[in-house]
């Protein structure tokens, strides 16, 4: 069970604590137990793990055979699964952003015959994003100057992937998002 | 100041695979292909990955994604890259790894096969002659001057590579 992904600190960045939660559209969207919850998101700088040949702020970089920022469990008994990880940079063209796939017949428990993934993204409420990106370890990049009009993934709306952030930008925020799913 | 090069050497595991850790990344990176590809074959209608990317080039992840579901056996390898030794026989180690997929068949196990590339940190190339590579390990010498170096010899042989060439010396 892979909870940590920033591989014990190794990411550095504003500490973010993701609970996600996901329920069955096809069962009076009760919370869906034993389905695979994939996540990824880019770090501080605007980079992802697992490929080369990334443009940005730091020249092109190579995260060829990295695996940080990146988790998988499957969902308990309430439906949830909880990542530690810090909140997501910016790269040009993109509003800030986690991706998540779900597999909802990842596990037999879930034995309804459906067989399906789910792709979508988190979004988050930008003015959090702005007040995180002025702190220290974010201000080297800069402000964002997208909006989620231009996004090319939220343009066409975001109100169902905006999620839920308390906190602050001294200690950082817990982040909380429901995903439904035809489970 | 020698230059350096990074040594890649590229492992291919199939169903003939034998030792505990081939079969086990066989086994896990189709699984995890199985799980990943879904992504990119709603319709079900295709049975490769080289037919998936002709249709979306996204699915190309499917490349390094099915490495992720292997770290754990990787990391047993204790960063020796497997199957080649130096001329005394001793283990090269590999920095990071990297994974592609050589053929998939999504409805068929038995054609699986994939590839993994242990790639070396840099490495000073203090010589070479016919296919003999002569090197020092940074990270081995980086006390005194570079006239005494520890160094080791290795043949370049099917499937080891030099993938990168620098004249000045990077120590990652």
């Amino acid at each position: 069970m892979r909870t940590d992904i920033t591989e014990n600190g190794s990411k550095t960045g504003l500490p973010l604590n993701l609970t996600i939660t996901i329920k069955n559209t096809n069962n009076n969207c009760a919370v869906l137990a034993g389905v695979v919850v994939d996540i990824w998101h880019c770090d501080k700088d605007g980079y992802y793990s697992g490929y080369p040949n990334q443009s940005g702020y730091l020249g092109t970089k190579d995260y060829t055979g990295h695996t940080w920022l990146r988790g998988r469990q499957t969902t308990d008994a309430n439906g949830q699964v909880k990542f530690t990880s810090i909140y997501p940079g910016w790269y040009v063209g993109r509003m800030t952003h986690i991706h998540v796939q779900v597999y909802t017949a990842a596990n037999s428990a879930n034995s309804n015959g459906n067989d399906s993934v789910i792709t979508t993204q988190i979004a988050f409420p930008d003015a959090i994003t702005q007040a995180v990106y002025k702190t220290s370890l974010y201000s080297s990049h800069g402000e964002n100057t997208l909006t989620f009009s231009t996004d090319n993934v939220f343009s066409d709306g975001y109100t169902n992937e905006l999620c839920t952030l308390t906190g602050d930008t001294t200690n950082g925020y817990a982040l909380e998002h429901t995903i439904y799913v035809a489970g | 100041m020698y230059p350096t090069i990074k040594l890649a050497y590229r492992q291919i595991i199939d169903a003939s695979a034998q030792s505990d850790f081939e079969k086990n990344v066989f086994n896990d990176t189709y699984s995890e292909l199985l799980l990943q590809a879904k992504v990119y074959n709603r319709d079900g209608k295709f049975k490769t990955v080289a037919e998936m990317i002709s249709v979306n080039p996204k699915a190309n992840s499917l490349h390094y994604k099915v490495g992720f579901a292997i770290g754990l056996y990787v990391d047993e390898l204790n960063k020796k890259i497997p199957e080649i030794k130096d001329s005394l026989g001793n283990a090269v180690s590999f920095d990071i790894f990297k994974t592609d997929i050589v053929h998939s068949d999504i409805t068929n196990k038995t054609n699986h096969k994939i590839a993994i590339t242990y790639i070396t940190k840099p490495q000073m190339l203090v010589t070479s002659f016919g296919a003999y590579l002569v090197l020092a390990d940074p990270d081995a010498n980086n006390q005194g001057p570079q006239d005494k170096m520890e160094t080791y010899t290795i043949a370049l042989q099917a499937k080891l590579s030099i993938v990168n060439y620098s004249l000045k010396e990077e120590l990652s």
